[in-house]
């Protein structure tokens, strides 16, 4: 006080001194402000990048569990397919498997077997926005009638009614949310070359496809169909694990984050600007590009079209050292 | 604290304090403001790496662990690939390695062998355990070396280890639940970063991430033996729905008896895994046997057509070991725990021959060796590659395709073609055997390295490589037996077999006949032997007015048919509802009358007229009988006995100008020339020869008549009636076969002494000797004549001189039903062996006890083994199953009543099994009599499963068939009659294999590493795990995988 009293004007800070002090904090701030901005920024990315891998591993190690375990056998329904449009919802894998699910309400003990469906689709868990729903029911030693050959000699169908196991509704509850960053799906099959006859096609028809029943190539190349097998000449055609050499799965994944940012109508549409492949290609491949590119995404917030990425994972069906062709 | 706060804004506002502060306060807020953003970005960015190392580890354990199980099926392949005695033979890149069962001189076993590590107390399941290499060289192949002393129950750095429990849960070891010897479990080997999988590496070493032999991870493993274990599966019918007699015909695994093996109850099993089908018999019968049975239940519910690789509509199946663990834990599906050492869920075979003669020849080669020389199309649409095995099992369910009046409905043409190599003659009604290579009647059955490079065999070719060919074609040296040059045709004798499966398989009694152009040189047709009755005797028999030297002397010929087989079986209405014997063509011969030392001929002068005129020339039809009432029956009146019965008779007057009453002078007749038939009528009225009548003819070289349009049966025969050596006690002569069903060594001819004065007045009419079983009540009987293959010489019939047909040692017409060395009669076949009948243990087939008479089924075949049933074509000899010089067993390796085209089927249990139980279980319950199969269940299987597991232990069994060479199991069965005996081979051939090692490899990886301060091997860090269980089949001859099942194995 003293002080103040004695020499008031010469300790005051000059308008100026004060402008160039507010301009000096100001342009510290703005850089510090910019460094974290920055570092926010690249921390974000990464998170997102390291949240939407996650969501596909989560996705690719469930997956893995459960076709490591698939009944490859022709008398067990199995549903290899493609969603008919990425928002549709349909059921895109479905069979039998060797492992073990939570137990149902009933007297007979589990067999560690399930059956296990894979869909992309709405759940109300996410608000109805696309995610990746597994769907898995126990099977008990009660539980039987649900594998074998009809008369046709076509495998017991999921919805057969002999069956006694439940089967997996899609629009149901049978399917809870496995990766809710996971918005889209596609599944291509690698043929087994060993299979491949002298002229490059499979011999006796075993191979085709279900959109086109042909015979084709066979040489380790990948499709967008499974390998089927018909019974006879007429009827249905169903997989043949045995021309199967693995399922290549593709995911495109978005972090939590972003996908926040996203309505559901607006991931419908980054969902479909992910257009279905044709044979020969494979996910990472077609759809990375198309990750990268913001443009393809109109109307979508940048921030969400950045979190976009690409995943692909091959699955093995048969593996390599052993084949029936080597009789 | 008020005050404080107040100091410190005066701080900030005054003018007098320092100005520093507020610019480092702001400094370091931004700093730990950045500094936690960034902490908890790396945090999240090192967890987020975390998870991704542990999912990277799993993927590492997961490629590891299939590298493992990749080193482990290696090692087993080498194992096989290892010993100087394989008689490894290799064509277009793929090899054959045939196990010799000596093993010496470094050979290798047809099974594989118990490495070091395996305790003497272990299970009998537990083949090899990791610690020791896979296998020890006995030729010129290492193992790898991998000797390890790393336990798997010794904890790692960090803790980690797997206990004995966990090892052996798989429980798929013998008495002790898998346990290798108490306290021994599997050992460590290591995989180095750049030296491959070491068992024992240096730890400097292991743990230097410089050097090749850094350890990046670890496995263990143990691998079981499952090809002696019970499919469940498969294995196991239900009381509530069983059919006796067709669960006592066998067949199939699924008519096992489980109550042989510990720890299961059958009934539960079954209707938990038969869930669709078990609820009738006719679904169960079509699930169990597949094609092999008909009825609308079959397409629904038939897995075996399949191998049973697939299951039936609605049914259930165990899907992995752990699907049965976990069953037998929790008492579910009619299991327990003591179940498990004896049962497996997966079993596969790969379903070709192996079969090998002692002598391999171009007509017998080794099956397991005949290989494919040009890519050709086999029947199955599979394309089949230069070097691979030609030879794959054939169907006899195929056999439903044929019938006496052509192809069945629905059969194809092209396929009788190919499967069978018949073409169907729709003019002539009969088939022609063509091959599938031609139009023209073959004159030969191809070899099979003949067709090696352009198809598959069919039938017959497989029936020719299968059979020993020095037992066939036995035929008499003797000029006089016209028949000679047909029996002496192997390949005829392979049509004529062939024929009696097809008609054996039918269920009709119409013969089949099919025709045959041997050499080129005679074009005969073949006819399969039915339930019908055959030509077993003419006889000429004579009789007068009293003086036996007058005027008017008569004589007839008789023909005495018997049907040999047990009581007639099959549907009347497919059976033929009249035979008759025809002279066909030929005609009697004049009298021959001796006329002061010479002879002359002379017309017969008047025939009866009650049932045709014999001309001198062909049209005489002898005799009419319904088959269906001809009687087995051990009957002394033959008169009352149809099949006994005699045919028309022919009187005849005696020129008395010529003969008078000469007593001295001889009177004879011939059928000359003739061709004598047994016909049944078909369904349109027409005579169809099925048999004939041949043996003597003093005119070989007229023997045959050449075919003309119309006629199926070609044989000219001249037989000599009877002649007079005195008034009142004149000769007859009788011609009799050893076998009323083939002419194979000729007849031999007896004379005969019976004089009456009418004819059939009382039992002298009976034929003085015959085969028939009231002869005296015993049979073989003796006589006098001679055998028309009697030989001096070396060549057979063997060991019958004519000084034993002499009248004083008389000639026992039925030595051939034992035909062993011990006998005064017998033959050996053409590579000296003494192979002998079906009568060799005391049960004679034609004795007076109609239970051991040979069998006709008129149904499709059970089992490969009931070719036992099947007529050889040689007297009183089916295809033998029985005996250790058998000729046939290799049939049980060629043939299956399974679909033969599914290279690949399940349910095969090795014969090598230590198993009793199995095999126990499998034989429980076999009928051994057709005629009442549900209460004639075999006496002893445990026994017969003892001997079978102490056989193979002494000496491993390479084939399937040994089983019948070495009469394991069969040595002690008290059964005497062939069929009963045979039995047990009924029961297992369908489910017997040798070939297929069927191995479970558990193996368990750890990834990780040795830090650099490891001192021990037992420092390991485990990252990762990941236990396989992998169940997979290896052909032994080519050491390729056939088929695998790998399980992700939760614990």
């Amino acid at each position: 006080m003293s002080n103040m009293r004695k020499n008031p004007n010469q300790n005051a800070f000059s308008l100026i001194e004060l402008l160039a002090a507010i301009t000096v904090l100001a342009v510290l701030g703005a850089i510090v402000s910019q460094m974290i901005g920055a570092t926010n920024q690249a921390i974000r990315i990464s998170t997102s990048k390291i949240d939407a891998t996650s969501q596909a591993r989560l996705a690719f190690s469930r997956i893995e569990r459960d076709i490591l375990q698939i009944l490859k056998r022709d008398d067990a329904d199995a549903l290899f397919t493609n969603a008919t449009s990425p928002t549709s919802g349909d059921e895109v894998l479905k069979f039998f498997s060797a492992v073990t699910s939570e137990d149902r309400a009933v007297a007979s003990p589990n067999r560690g077997m399930s059956l296990v469906g894979y869909l992309v689709g709405g759940h109300t868990n996410t608000g109805g926005k696309l995610c990746l729903q597994r769907g898995a029911v126990a099977i008990h030693y009660s539980d039987v009638g649900f594998m074998g050959l009809t008369n046709s000699g076509s495998p017991i169908l999921f919805t057969d009614a002999l069956s006694s196991v439940p089967n997996l509704n899609p629009v149901g509850n049978d399917y809870d949310v496995l990766a809710e960053g996971v918005f889209r799906v596609w599944i291509s099959f690698q043929l087994n070359p060993q299979e491949a006859d002298g002229s490059g096609n499979i011999s006796v028809g075993q191979i085709h496809t279900t959109s086109s029943p042909s015979d084709r190539a066979a040489n380790g190349n990948v499709y967008v169909n499974p390998p089927v097998r018909r019974p006879s000449t007429t009827g249905s055609y169903f997989v043949n694990f045995d021309a199967l050499s693995s399922i290549v799965v593709g995911l495109v994944a978005i972090d939590l984050e972003s996908k926040k940012l996203l309505s559901t109508t607006q991931l419908d549409s980054v969902a479909t600007a992910f257009g279905n492949l044709s044979d020969g290609q494979l996910p990472v491949e077609q759809w990375g590009p198309i990750a990268d590119n913001s443009s393809n995404f109109t109307g979508i917030p940048l921030a969400a079209t950045k979190s976009i990425r690409v995943y692909q994972r091959s699955f093995p069906i048969t593996p390599a050292w052993a084949s029936n062709s080597q009789l | 604290m008020g005050l404080e706060f107040t100091i410190m804004i005066k701080r900030i506002f005054d003018p007098n304090a320092s100005k520093k502060g507020v610019a480092l306060v702001m400094a370091l807020s931004a700093i730990a403001l950045m500094t936690i953003v960034i902490v908890a970005f790396f945090s999240r960015a090192l967890l987020n790496r975390q998870i991704s190392e542990a999912a990277t580890q799993n993927i590492k354990a997961d490629l590891m662990a299939r590298a493992a199980l990749d080193l482990a099926v290696g090692q087993l392949r080498e194992e096989i690939r290892d010993g100087t005695g394989n008689e490894a033979t290799t064509t277009n890149g793929i090899t054959r390695f045939r196990p010799d069962p000596d093993l010496a001189n470094g050979d290798r076993a047809i099974v594989p062998s118990v490495n070091g590590t395996v305790e003497s107390s272990a299970g009998a399941n537990l083949l090899k355990v990791s610690g020791a290499s896979f296998f020890t060289r006995a030729g010129s192949v290492d193992p790898q070396t991998l000797s390890s002393t790393q336990d798997t129950d010794s904890a790692s750095l960090n803790r980690r280890y797997v206990s004995e429990a966990r090892w052996y849960d798989v429980n798929v070891g013998g008495a002790g639940l898998g346990d290798n010897g108490g306290t021994s479990v599997p050992r460590w080997n290591f995989m180095t970063r750049n030296n491959g999988v070491q068992g024992s590496p240096a730890i400097a070493d292991a743990s230097n991430s410089a050097n090749d032999d850094f350890v990046v991870g670890r496995f263990a493993f143990n691998v079981y033996d499952l090809s002696g274990l019970m499919d469940i599966n498969i294995g196991g019918t239900h009381s509530g729905s069983v059919v006796a007699d067709d669960f006592g015909r066998k067949g199939s695994l699924a008519y096992s008896d489980l109550s042989a093996i510990p720890g299961i109850t059958e009934d539960s099993l079954v209707q938990w895994r038969n869930r669709s089908s078990y609820t009738n018999w006719n679904s169960f019968q079509a699930w169990a046997l597949g094609g092999s049975v008909s009825g609308a239940d079959q397409k629904y519910y038939n897995a075996a057509d399949s191998g049973h690789i697939s299951i039936a509509q609605g049914d259930n199946t165990f899907v992995n070991r752990r699907d049965v663990v976990r069953a037998a834990q929790q008492n579910q599906a009619g299991l327990t725990q003591n179940a498990l050492p004896y049962v497996t869920h997966w079993s596969r075979s790969l379903d070709a021959p192996t079969f090998r003669h002692q002598s391999v020849s171009t007509l017998n080669p080794d099956l397991s060796n005949v290989r494919v020389t040009g890519s050709f199309t086999r029947r199955d649409g599979t394309t089949a590659q230069v070097g691979e095995n030609l030879v794959r099992k054939f169907s006899l369910s195929n056999l439903a395709w044929l019938t006496y009046q052509g192809p069945a409905a629905g059969a194809s043409a092209a396929n009788i073609k190919s499967y069978f190599g018949l073409e169907w003659n729709s003019t002539d009604d009969w088939w022609e055997y063509t091959s599938p290579d031609s139009t023209s009647v073959a004159t030969r059955i191809k070899t099979l390295d003949e067709i090696a490079g352009t198809r598959e065999p069919d039938f017959f070719e497989l029936l020719q490589a299968a059979i020993i060919n020095e037992s066939l074609g036995q035929s008499s040296d003797q000029t006089l037996a016209s028949t000679a040059a047909i029996d002496a045709s192997s390949a005829i004798q392979i049509i004529r077999i062939g024929a009696n499966i097809i008609d054996q398989y039918d269920e009709d009694n119409f013969p089949s006949s099919i025709l045959f152009n041997d050499a080129g040189a005679l074009e005969m047709s073949f006819f399969g032997i039915e339930n019908l009755p055959y030509i077993e005797e003419i006889f000429y028999k004579y009789y007068g007015n009293g003086t036996g030297n007058g005027n008017n002397i008569k004589s007839h010929f008789a023909f005495e048919l018997w049907n040999p087989h047990k009581s007639f079986s099959g549907n009347a209405a497919l059976t033929p509802d009249r035979v008759r014997v025809n002279i066909a063509s030929g005609r009697f011969e004049n009298f021959i009358v001796r006329n002061n030392g010479g002879w002359e001929a002379r017309q017969i002068t008047s025939f009866p007229v009650s049932s045709g005129i014999p001309t001198s020339s062909g049209g005489l039809e002898s005799f009419r009988a319904n088959p269906r009432l001809v009687s087995n029956a051990a009957d002394s009146s033959f008169e009352s006995v149809l099949g006994y019965n005699t045919l028309e008779a022919y009187d005849y007057t005696i020129d008395t100008s010529v003969v008078g009453s000469d007593w001295n002078r001889l009177v004879g007749v011939w059928l000359n020339s003739a061709i004598v038939t047994l016909e049944y009528e078909d369904a349109s009225g027409n005579w169809r020869p099925y048999s004939s009548f041949a043996g003597i003819s003093e005119l070989p070289a007229t023997g045959f008549v050449p075919r003309s349009t119309g006629s199926a049966w070609w044989l000219a025969q001249r037989w000599e009636g009877a002649y007079i050596t005195g008034t009142t006690d004149p000769f007859g002569l009788s011609y009799i076969k050893s076998d009323p069903r083939t002419y194979r060594f000729g007849t031999s001819g007896i004379h005969e002494r019976s004089w009456n004065t009418v004819p059939y007045n009382d039992t002298r009419d009976r034929w003085g000797r015959t085969l028939r079983p009231n002869d005296g009540g015993t049979a073989p009987s003796n006589s006098y004549g001679y055998l028309t293959g009697y030989s001096g010489n070396t060549a057979s019939p063997k060991k019958a001189p004519r000084t034993n047909f002499a009248q004083t040692g008389g000639y026992y017409f039925g030595a051939l039903v034992e035909n062993t060395a011990a006998q005064p009669y017998y033959y050996e076949d053409r590579d000296g062996v003494v192979r002998p009948g079906d009568g060799y243990l005391g049960a004679n087939p034609m004795g007076t006890n109609t239970s051991f008479r040979p069998v006709v089924l008129n149904r499709p075949f059970r089992s490969v083994g009931e070719l036992g049933y099947i007529y050889r074509d040689m007297p009183w000899k089916t295809l033998d199953l029985f005996s250790t010089n058998s000729a046939d067993s290799g049939l049980l390796d060629v043939f299956t009543v399974k679909n033969g085209d599914v290279p690949v089927v399940a349910g095969k249990v090795n014969l090598n099994t230590l198993h009793r139980e199995v095999l126990e279980a499998i034989l429980t319950g076999v009928g051994t009599d057709e005629d009442s199969i549900s209460t004639s269940d075999l006496d002893s299987p445990q026994m017969v499963a003892q001997e079978i597991v102490n056989s193979s232990s002494a000496t491993l069994i390479t084939n399937p068939t040994d089983f019948v060479n070495t009469s394991a199991g069969l040595t002690n069965l008290s059964y005497t009659v062939k069929s009963q005996r045979e039995s047990a081979v009924r029961a297992l051939a369908e489910n017997l294999s040798t070939r297929t090692w069927n191995l479970f490899v558990d193996v368990i990886v750890q990834t990780g590493s040795y830090p650099t301060s490891a001192g021990s091997l037992t420092d390991f860090s485990v990252n990762g795990e990941r236990r396989y269980w992998l169940s997979v089949a290896i052909d032994r001859y080519t050491g390729k995988v056939i088929d695998r099942q790998l399980e992700l194995a939760y614990e």
